[in-house]
């Protein structure tokens, strides 16, 4: 390649594992006989349950309801009978509130939903309410509700929107199949995007390893006015928000800021396909594409699954291998290790990932070599954080930059010694956040 | 996909229970495949290119004096982080590295002793005694040589006079030294310094006609005229030099060599080029402008004035230590800064304080101690390059 392509600075380039499910087109998961649908999928509050035990409920029927702005309702992605509503085991390790439905296999939608519609008529404030009542979050695993990042902000014009298809974290293939298979869904997606917020400029940004799904998006993309495809370096964490934005425009988002602080929206390829399915055919967000992957399994593949569709019965179709010993649900720089497989499908599980003869490592003192330093996307010095939150230094922490660590692991994934940095990072903040908490309540006191 | 799984039929597989207790830790779930061990064992073999050419050229004494001061960096390792109760690591391969680069900046008939008191000082004192690997603030093997040369203050080219190792006298390299003489000769950098140092002052004389005639015949018409007739009467060929044909420590003479190892840390991302590329061209550079003082005889008055841009870059970077240090100690990781800027900043100090050691100061070489005071100002440096967080003004 001869001209230079876009890119941020640092950054890793780990293998992609692409190549286990990237040919498999997206299959359609059947409906298992019980679906776990957690209250709290994303972030802000959680959901309030809406339906109680032995309620009939329809498929897109709204089982529990957001509470405030910053929150998503739950959708039931089956028709059937609430079983239970009951505490299950949560991706994120604790146990979170579930509506338990059992599927009757009739499949029968709620009246209204499912119909094909003509949505180019609607204005900016009809598209956002859309939006929010399908339930829709950002699918890439932030699971930020959509309808918020729309809402209008004083003082902050929108200029551009970005649809993230960047898939920059190894092995995952669902949204590299979805730009293959929807291409012309994501760009209408943008398009209607855009209207919501006013913004003129539209981008669609793909990584170089994609060159079929970038191909496509561009044919797609063709004589729409302001829609712009663009290729980005292989690099990860190149689909990170900030990253992305400042690739494709050149401009920094303030430290503590989100890309709105400088007019742009970045919405991750299964939000558009998410929001074009809400639109099109007024369907709430009940199911989501994923990647189940890794050498753990037999049978890597892409399927479309309902959400709340227990993470056993994914792993009993793609046959977990004897060696497989570690479960990640998302990807593997940025995804959550389970120590179940009795977990459920969130909106935001990208991937489920089987790791075989995974190690757990013994790690040593930093010895200086500074990879974490040219690694790391926010051009923090992860070896002085990991080594202060190591040894407790409060008042370091205090003073450091800690915040602006976003934990994409660029750092621990080049330490020679092994060093768990984002888990020390980890601690770090939460100590920073304990001890902050206690000199509010003291304050509060006196 | 593993030999077993592909034998097994699709048909016959059975779905495997999913295991409970699956390991659970914090993300990333993968690794880049260097590790410590990597790291250290890929600098062992990127040195030894300059270890086969130091054997040629000093026989067997290079080779004993390698084998002890690797043998007793690793059994003191072993044997401090045995006593003080710690793991174990010498398999990691640290004090080969530290064993190897003590062997190297050692005069090559250094009798036995030197080699096994530096080495014992750069592993018991400069690396262990501080925490071992990462923790130490200096870097161990030159502190090592540092150590000795405090000791035993013949510790230099040729300072001790005769091979403790018989060597073959019949050898003849490319300079036409023979291989005893190669070995206790003055080396080419102390060679001229002691030549110009030879020479009579201007402030010290006044009247020039006091003067032998022969030594005035020595003198140019000009102080640059001096200099280049001091550098043409102590010349190595360049050739020579690169090659490895000239009087230095065991494993320093063969810029060849050394360049060879610092294709294999480049090629292999174990070192980036900043520290190696800025210390060298800034040796280069510095070591041609900076000024020496020479003596001059026109017209019946003898004068001395400042010779500027008189130096040779090619010969500053291919005599005494600068390739080694520039490429294998100025580049370890423990104790240089982390950044980018910061490695450029260190290896131009490198680079400065070579320079005028060499022409100002009392020692031929200053490639040891600069390094050293580097390595002392590295937290410092650290401190004033930290790299501009994302998203923020510059500090």
């Amino acid at each position: 390649m001869d001209y230079m392509l876009k890119t941020f600075k640092g950054g890793i380039h780990p293998h992609d594992h692409k190549d286990l499910a990237g040919d498999k087109p997206i299959e359609r998961f059947p409906a298992p006989p019980e679906l776990v649908l957690y209250v709290s999928q994303h972030i802000g509050a959680p959901a309030a349950p809406a339906v109680k035990k032995g309620d009939a409920v329809k498929k897109g029927q709204m089982i529990a309801e957001p509470r405030g702005f910053v929150s998503a309702g739950v959708h039931s992605p089956v028709s059937g009978a609430i079983k239970a509503v009951e505490p299950r085991p949560h991706p994120l390790g604790t146990r979170v509130n579930a509506v338990i439905i059992e599927n009757d296999g009739n499949d029968e939608w709620l009246d209204g939903l499912n119909q094909e519609r003509d949505f180019s008529g609607m204005s900016a404030a009809r598209i956002r309410d859309e939006i929010r009542d399908a339930g829709i979050v950002g699918l890439g695993g932030a699971t930020f509700p959509t309808h918020v990042k729309l809402s209008p902000m004083e003082g902050k014009p929108i200029s551009d929107v970005v649809i993230n298809c960047a898939e920059c974290e190894p092995y995952l293939t669902c949204d590299y199949r979805q730009m293959i298979e929807r291409a012309d869904d994501i760009v209408a997606a943008l398009e209607v995007l855009m209207k919501a917020v006013g913004a003129p400029n539209g981008w669609i940004a793909v990584e170089s390893n994609k060159p079929d799904a970038y191909a496509r998006l561009l044919a797609a993309a063709g004589g729409h006015e302001g829609v712009c495809v663009e290729m980005l370096e292989v690099k990860y964490p190149q689909g990170a928000e900030h990253q992305i934005t400042t690739a494709l425009l050149g401009r920094e988002i303030p430290s503590g800021g989100l890309p709105i602080d400088i007019g742009v929206i970045c919405q991750n390829t299964g939000t558009a396909v998410a929001v074009y399915e809400a639109l099109r055919f007024n369907r709430p967000l009940i199911e989501r594409a994923l990647t189940v992957t890794g050498d753990g399994v037999e049978n890597p593949a892409n399927y479309l699954v309902p959400l709340g569709l227990p993470v056993r019965a994914i792993l009993d179709r793609a046959v977990l291998r004897g060696n497989a010993n570690k479960l990640v649900l998302g990807g593997p720089m940025m995804g959550l290790a389970q120590y179940t497989a009795d977990v459920a499908v969130t909106k935001g599980t990208s991937g489920v990932l089987a790791l075989a003869d995974a190690e757990a490592y013994e790690w040593t003192t930093c010895i200086r070599c500074g990879r974490c330093v040219d690694a790391c996307p926010w051009r923090l010095v992860p070896s002085y954080l990991s080594i202060i939150c190591e040894t407790k230094r409060i008042d370091a922490i205090r003073d450091s930059d800690i915040m602006d660590c976003k934990e994409c692991g660029c750092c621990t994934y080049v330490c020679p010694s092994r060093r768990p940095i984002v888990h020390l990072v980890k601690y770090g903040k939460a100590e920073l956040a304990r001890l902050r908490a206690e000199e509010k309540a003291k304050q509060a006191k006196t | 996909m593993s030999e077993e799984a592909k034998a097994t039929e699709p048909a016959s597989k059975k779905p495997v229970e999913p295991q409970e207790g699956f390991l659970v830790t914090t993300s990333p779930h993968i690794r880049s495949r260097d590790d410590i061990s990597r790291i250290m064992w890929t600098v062992v073999v990127a040195l030894l290119p300059a270890l086969f050419t130091s054997c040629y050229f000093f026989g067997m004494a290079a080779a004993w004096i390698v084998m002890v001061s690797v043998v007793t960096a690793v059994a003191a390792e072993a044997l401090v982080q045995k006593l003080t109760g710690r793991k174990v690591t010498v398999s990691d391969g640290s004090s080969v590295v530290t064993g190897l680069l003590v062997a190297f900046v050692m005069p090559s008939n250094a009798p036995w002793f030197i080699p096994l008191v530096a080495s014992l000082f750069a592993i018991g004192i400069v690396k262990q005694a501080f925490g071992g690997l990462g923790y130490n603030i200096w870097n161990p093997a030159l502190a090592g040589r540092a150590f000795a040369v405090a000791c035993f203050a013949g510790l230099t080219i040729g300072g001790w006079g005769v091979n403790w190792v018989d060597v073959t006298p019949g050898q003849r390299f490319g300079n036409g030294h023979t291989r005893s003489e190669t070995m206790t000769g003055a080396s080419a950098l102390s060679a001229r310094k002691d030549y110009l140092k030879g020479l009579p002052k201007a402030d010290a004389v006044t009247d020039a006609t006091s003067i032998n005639k022969e030594v005035l015949a020595e003198l140019g018409a000009t102080p640059r005229e001096t200099l280049r007739k001091v550098q043409d009467a102590n010349r190595t060929p360049l050739l020579d030099m690169f090659l490895g044909s000239q009087v230095g420590c065991v494993g320093e003479t063969s810029a060849l060599a050394l360049l060879v190892g610092a294709v294999v840390l480049l090629a292999t991302k174990t070192i980036k080029w900043y520290i190696p590329v800025c210390f060298l061209g800034t040796v280069a550079l510095l070591g041609w402008l900076l000024p020496v003082s020479a003596p001059a005889f026109k017209d019946g008055a003898l004068y001395s004035g400042l010779v500027w841009c008189g130096g040779e870059p090619l010969f500053e970077m291919l005599a005494g230590g600068v390739m080694l240090g520039a490429v294998f100690m100025a580049t370890d990781m423990v104790t240089s800064p982390l950044s980018k800027t910061g490695k450029l900043v260190f290896g131009f100090g490198c680079g400065l304080l070579t320079v005028i050691i060499r022409k100002y100061g009392g020692y031929p070489e200053g490639v040891c101690y600069s390094i050293l005071l580097m390595n002392t100002a590295t937290p410092l440096i650290d401190s004033f390059t930290k790299p501009r967080v994302y998203g923020t003004k510059k500090r």
